[in-house]
């Protein structure tokens, strides 16, 4: 393949990286809402606000994994 | 006439830089999409709220059955943990394993397993599903 044929993927490639770069910044934020939203939802319906907050907890441990396992599979790709 | 076929079939780079400028066009617009519609199945306000009516309902179950709060709260804390799995998923993914379903079906088992011992120490008996 020739360069000049390369640079017409350029355009592409930049944008399913920025795509991918925007999805993992809006992560936090979109995860914040849910975890208030879930605690919200233990509470409304009888679970103690303690448990809640434990449960909560949780909850966050699993995006924390998700990112981990990300990070750790973007570093070991070839 | 054989070799002749292959001549044919053949593509020229220009023909091959198209094909693969085709493939990123679409990689570029379906993976963005399928990585959101993953993501937004576990952490948005409606999972998150969806998610959290289970917990709740699973939880009052639990509590209304006489199980102790510490217990109540660490299996409560384990169905969650059935719900999110999904970054264990990408990790078996990511290392090339098969997903396997069975992985979450067994932890519902020992949840079953443990409310049943909790159940039966407090003296209560359940009634066994014969499907």
């Amino acid at each position: 393949m020739k360069p000049k044929h390369l640079i017409s993927v350029v355009p592409h490639v930049v944008k399913l990286l920025l795509s991918l770069g925007i999805l993992w910044l809006t992560l936090d934020f979109k995860f914040r809402k849910a975890k208030k939203t879930f605690e919200n939802e233990l509470i409304r319906n009888g679970v103690p606000k303690e448990a809640a907050k434990r449960l909560s907890k949780k909850y966050e441990e699993m995006k924390n994994q998700l990112k981990r396992t990300v990070l750790s599979s973007i570093r070991g790709f070839p | 006439m054989c070799e002749e076929e292959k001549e044919k079939k053949r593509k020229s780079p220009a023909e091959e830089a198209e094909e693969v400028k085709i493939i990123f066009q679409t990689l570029s617009k379906e993976v963005p999409a399928l990585v959101k519609g993953v993501l937004d199945s576990v952490f948005s306000e409606e999972a998150g709220r969806s998610i959290g009516k289970a917990a709740a309902a699973f939880y009052k179950e639990l509590k209304e059955s006489g199980m102790p709060d510490e217990v109540a709260v660490r299996m409560t804390e384990k169905y969650i943990g059935v719900f999110t799995s999904l970054g264990d998923l990408l990790g078996k993914m990511g290392k090339g394993k098969k997903f396997n379903l069975q992985s979450s079906s067994e932890i519902d088992k020992e949840i079953e397993e443990k409310i049943k011992e909790k159940l039966a120490e407090k003296g209560i008996q359940v009634e066994e599903d014969e499907d």
